[in-house]
């Protein structure tokens, strides 16, 4: 029953007054941004990572994590009643929920959406506390070659899960990676692409890129475009669902929270492709497919509890591996650093105060997201009024303010409008920003832990695959890198089999 | 469209080539002994070739992309360029004349420049606007937020 001690010892934890109300500030900010369509969870936390410097290192983390997983509660409003997507994950509620609304059945899509998330962010939370640890204690043994084996899955898996192009996937992936290299080299401190300037010597800062590349672009194209969204006229009333509704949502829920967590496990996945793939799967186990998209509740249910699952899924590879999977888990992986605290297999055993707290207060921010959502409805909604020209100059200024904020460089604000044009751009022109960021981040580490290993071996590169543990790895990332494509030709194999049979 | 994604790809291609360039003043020591210019080259390299893929696959108009509605959105373009225009000139302005005077010049400009509103909302939201974030992040949250020759 050490488990259970542990999870008492984590409430002591997470109640104590400071970091209760650090995880309320986290959820309440984390549902108002993922109301708001064209501000993310990524940009507010980077926003708000100054502001911690204050606080304590669990509170930080606490409310950091609150505004991830209260995003995904707040983004699915914003779908249901504008039919826009608050928050990127929250794009396929779009599908359902907003049919829902409008066949005057806003109250119980809301409803379940908040339920299933907490059902799904419970169970998220029961299954870091039964993985992390043993998981931790096997990471214990990752030496340099065994981090850059890993770091290679996390790339493959990166380019793999694109939802465009591949090429231009792996395109900006390598540009992220050479973006890694700017600044101090991390073994002979020789300058890199630096020209003299002291801002470029720290290298590109993750604020800044994050900022440019998330916020500023977002504001752009929403200013080129301009938003025009019509909030959902209707009483909605009845946000309970009703015992037909339970009937109908209990299994998504279910198979969405396991989906969704087992998938935020793995690098680069993020919490938005488990939601396609629970929504793609409930249509296919349905025995009413032709229903969804018509305003099915299933359709609602199943990819809300994917995408609350999946951002404790991702916590898992932060807290066990120190390794981001996700562009907002490399956000939270700076609020660590910036803490002096460094997340991976010694976190349980070095911060247990951390480790148990944060996941604890996991259960709490949810228990908490449920009772704010439910009455809180009707503020969101008239939040989703405020016109945007008034908005969009706050965004910008907030973004501003917290990227000066981290370095006082005015030169990091031209930098972050530099990305902002790139990202632009970028959407415009269908690159995903995400692989870039997530190799910016993971690249460091990679050329750290392969030259270390290098001198570790004195120049052998048998290293990489002498070592049983590295070895195994290094061959799961050869698979995976292989695999779509060994799938694809056995797919068409099949099909040319199946044809030639039906003739 | 085609042509915009031709001229995409060949932009990152160049940026690839001068990354390549610029790399090959490292020190590259060798595979087992790796110096500081082992990854940025081969990165730099591997980024220019994939580029190169692109560019290639744009040219021949194989990368399978509906084009989009024509010119409609010249008139969002300059609301683009005016508020990238507005954030240059407002870094560049904050530690010469302060935060709070340069946020109000900014909030006031994006007010009336790019959704238009009315003067008086205008000037009323963007003293507000410096006035609560002077106070929220200066004084509250303490950030260090560079002041004018008047001292805020």
């Amino acid at each position: 029953m050490e488990l259970l001690q542990h999870v008492a010892f984590g409430f002591s934890v997470a109640l104590e007054p400071a970091n209760l109300l650090a995880c309320f500030v986290g959820v309440f900010v984390g549902t108002l941004i993922g109301v708001l369509p064209g501000i993310g969870s990524v940009a507010t936390m980077s926003l708000l990572l100054p502001v911690t410097f204050a606080m304590s290192p669990t509170a930080s983390i606490i409310m950091m994590a609150g505004i991830y997983y209260g995003a995904m509660y707040g983004g699915s409003t914003t779908s249901i009643l504008v039919n826009i997507p608050g928050e990127a994950a929250s794009v396929v509620t779009c599908l359902d929920g907003y049919q829902m609304a409008r066949q005057g059945r806003a109250g119980p899509a809301l409803g379940i959406a908040a339920f299933g998330s907490f059902i799904a962010g419970t169970l998220a939370v029961a299954g870091i506390m039964l993985l992390a640890p043993p998981l931790a204690r096997v990471a214990l043994n990752f030496g340099p070659p065994e981090i850059f084996a890993l770091l290679l899955i996390g790339f493959t898996m990166i380019t793999h899960l694109a939802s465009g192009s591949k090429l231009r996937a792996v395109a900006m992936a390598l540009l992220g990676l050479v973006l890694g290299t700017v600044g101090l080299d991390p073994i002979t401190a020789t300058p890199r692409f630096t020209w003299q300037s002291v801002t470029l010597s720290d290298g590109i800062g993750l604020v800044p890129m994050i900022m440019g590349l998330f916020g500023i672009a977002e504001v752009l194209l929403n200013l080129e475009h301009g938003i025009k969204h019509e909030v959902f006229e209707t009483r909605i009333r009845g946000l309970l669902p009703t015992r037909q509704d339970w009937k109908d949502s209990a299994a998504p829920i279910a198979r969405g929270s396991v989906l969704g967590f087992g998938l935020g496990i793995l690098p680069g996945i993020g919490s938005i492709i488990p939601t396609f793939i629970s929504y793609a799967l409930e249509k296919r186990v349905s025995k009413h497919p032709e229903r969804f998209g018509t305003g099915t509740i299933e359709g609602v249910a199943g990819p809300e509890a994917a995408n609350n699952a999946a951002t404790g899924g991702a916590m898992i590879p932060l807290l066990t591996l120190g390794i981001a999977p996700n562009v907002v888990m490399a956000v939270l992986l700076g609020a660590f650093l910036i803490h002096g605290v460094q997340p991976g297999p010694l976190l349980i055993k070095e911060h247990p105060n951390i480790f148990w707290g944060v996941i604890t207060s996991m259960y709490v921010g949810n228990l908490m997201l449920l009772i704010l959502n439910l009455p809180l409805i009707g503020l969101w909604v008239q939040l989703l009024k405020v016109p945007y020209a008034i908005l969009f100059p706050l965004i910008l200024l907030f973004c501003v303010i917290g990227v000066y904020d981290v370095s006082g460089n005015v030169w990091d604000v031209v930098i972050m409008l530099v990305f902002g044009v790139v990202g632009y751009l970028m959407r415009k022109l269908h690159y995903e920003p995400a692989p870039l960021v997530l190799a910016f981040v993971l690249g460091r580490l990679a050329e750290e832990s392969f030259r270390q290993s290098l001198l570790l071996s004195r120049g052998s590169l048998a290293i990489l695959v002498e070592r049983p543990l590295a070895g195994a790895l290094l061959g799961t990332a050869a698979v995976i890198a292989v695999a779509p494509f060994v799938i694809g030709r056995l797919r068409s194999g099949l099909r040319a089999l199946d044809a030639a049979e039906g003739a | 469209m085609a042509t915009r994604q031709v001229w995409a790809a060949a932009v990152m291609t160049a940026v690839g080539a001068g990354a390549v360039f610029e790399a090959r003043r490292l020190p590259f020591g060798s595979v087992s002994q790796p110096g500081p210019g082992l990854f940025p080259m081969c990165l730099a390299v591997g980024f220019t070739l994939v580029s190169a893929g692109i560019l290639v696959a744009a040219l021949r108009g194989r990368d399978g992309e509906a084009p989009a509605a024509g010119d409609r959105l010249a008139r969002g373009l300059g609301r683009v360029i005016a508020t990238l225009g507005a954030l240059l000139a407002y870094a560049m302005l904050l530690e010469q004349i302060g935060f709070t005077v340069s946020t109000f010049l900014l909030i006031v400009f994006l007010f009336r420049a790019i959704e238009p509103q009315r003067w008086l909302a205008a000037v009323g939201g963007a003293a507000v606007t410096a006035g609560l974030s002077h106070l929220v992040f200066r004084v509250w949250l303490g950030v260090q937020l560079p002041s004018g020759p008047w001292g805020f």
